[in-house]
């Protein structure tokens, strides 16, 4: 009984300090109103909405796909930093640190998670957007959603796409070349394009080999040093950055458009 | 603070009537306070009356002040003024931005190089000395030196030239092209490219792969795509 006392005056105690209460600015949920008061007050938690519909912890409805896309995203975001470490976007280094990060960095895998994971968000970005439309939450008054999900999609491309090089091997400049080869015959602003040759003042071409689609993209003229720069901070840096800022409207506009879709 | 709160905090968890919420922002705490004691209010600090006086001072703040109203013609006229020099900036920036994208400097091979004398080639072979350094087939027909691509016009990749079968075969989607680059077989949707092709005053040829020829625009008519010999 004592000890109880004992332990109920300490917890009081700890409650009320003042680090305690500028953490926890709710104080200790009893009522349903200061539950919710702790859901909207929290940063991490208000992610959540307050009250779910009963259908929304349904699995075989929504497969948690979406749910599923963003913990793989972090977990690349993760494993990505801590390669950042170890790899050099150099032609002279790139790959050697892609052999090193295998056999000499401690935790080998760190390499096979990343790129395993993006398999794996692909997977789950197409998924969920097949599950988004054989469901019709494509409609009204999801319309919107649908199309920052159409461009997250074409931005987890994007983030394979210039992941694709990274590692400097055979495959990947070949694949980057053929890519990047597609952009050399964008309509108009490819030199190999169809039209590019009416973007001109008499004899001055204004789309040439060097100041076409694939030469912003390359920043050369061929997949090489600067190629392999440019896609490697676009793949840590200015891609995330655009996808993070779309999922933020995602996220919310989820949230916004009647929550969670469910069987009507 | 804590001191503060602390009462009032108790209190809540005895009895339902108080306020849910203990460190509410002050004007809820003020405004709960109504029904609760007064005691509680003088520790919080604001009172009803200086409630209503603070919301009576910040009303004229909201209100537009008489007498600075702007006419409809100068509120557009600045308007506009602002918008378009806004436009203007990060249309500026905009472009620059692009600019940017464009590097005035490459750490590129130069994109001409010399290849030796005419009679270092015989006639009938497919030089692949400048394959790997250059991408650059040097061939010598009856009457001619030409240099050919090796960039398959498919989508990029590197065909390998196959001696025996007489073809330039490429390893990514096996397009394949004869020995004068014209296309036969696979996706590649026409003949690979050959580039301009001059003797220096010494009689060396040199290639410059800045300017191409393409067999399908019937350039390789062109008399600097090939050399005669």
């Amino acid at each position: 009984m004592s000890e109880n006392n004992a332990w109920k005056k300490f917890q009081s105690f700890v409650v009320n300090t003042q680090v305690w209460r500028a953490i926890f600015r709710t104080g200790i949920p009893t009522t349903p109103r200061q539950r919710m008061m702790v859901v909207l007050n929290g940063v991490f938690l208000h992610l959540h909405p307050v009250r779910l519909p009963k259908h929304a912890v349904k699995v075989k409805y929504t497969w948690c796909m979406g749910g599923l896309s963003f913990f793989v995203f972090l977990v690349l975001t993760i494993t990505g930093i801590l390669l950042m470490f170890y790899y050099r976007p150099t032609v002279e280094y790139a790959y050697g640190d892609i052999i090193d990060l295998r056999e000499q960095v401690p935790l080998g895998i760190m390499r096979e998670i990343h790129r395993w994971g993006a398999h794996l968000m692909v997977i789950t970005v197409w998924l969920h957007m097949f599950r988004v439309f054989m469901t019709g939450s494509y409609k009204p008054p999801r319309e919107f959603n649908w199309a920052v999900g159409v461009i997250l999609l074409v931005l987890t491309m994007l983030m394979s796409f210039t992941g694709y090089l990274l590692p400097w091997d055979q495959l990947a400049i070949w694949a980057i070349t053929v890519g990047s080869n597609m952009a050399g015959a964008t309509p108009f602003v490819g030199t190999g394009g169809p039209g590019s040759s009416l973007l001109a003042i008499g004899d001055v071409n204004f789309v040439t080999s060097t100041s076409d689609a694939k030469f912003a993209m390359l920043g050369g003229r061929f997949v090489g040093e600067a190629a392999l720069l440019r896609f490697y901070v676009l793949h840590c840096i200015g891609l995330p950055f655009v996808m993070m800022i779309f999922m933020i409207v995602h996220f919310w506009r989820v949230r916004k458009d009647g929550g969670i879709s469910g069987p009507t | 603070m804590s001191d503060k709160n602390k009462p009032q905090k108790n209190k809540s968890q005895k009895t339902s009537k108080i306020p849910p919420r203990p460190t509410a922002p002050t004007q809820d705490a003020a405004g709960g306070a109504d029904q609760a004691s007064n005691s509680q209010n003088k520790q919080i600090g604001v009172t009803p009356q200086e409630l209503q006086k603070k919301s009576a001072v910040a009303t004229p703040i909201v209100r537009a002040p008489e007498g600075e109203n702007v006419d409809r013609r100068t509120f557009i006229k600045w308007a506009a003024l602002g918008w378009t020099a806004f436009a203007a900036v990060i249309g500026g920036y905009g472009t620059l931005l692009l600019r940017y994208l464009f590097p005035n400097v490459l750490f590129e091979p130069k994109q001409s190089f010399r290849a030796g004398y005419p009679d270092d080639y015989t006639v009938g072979e497919v030089n692949e000395n400048f394959k790997e350094t250059q991408a650059v087939w040097i061939v010598r027909d009856a009457e001619k030196i030409y240099a050919l691509s090796t960039v398959c016009t498919h989508l990029g990749c590197t065909p390998n030239w196959l001696e025996s079968e007489g073809k330039y075969k490429c390893p990514c989607h096996g397009s394949g092209f004869y020995k004068n680059g014209i296309n036969f077989e696979g996706p590649a949707p026409r003949p690979l490219e050959r580039f301009k092709i001059t003797q220096a005053p010494d009689g060396e040829i040199i290639v410059d792969k800045t300017k191409k020829f393409q067999q399908e625009k019937g350039e390789w008519t062109d008399p600097e795509s090939f050399i005669l010999v």
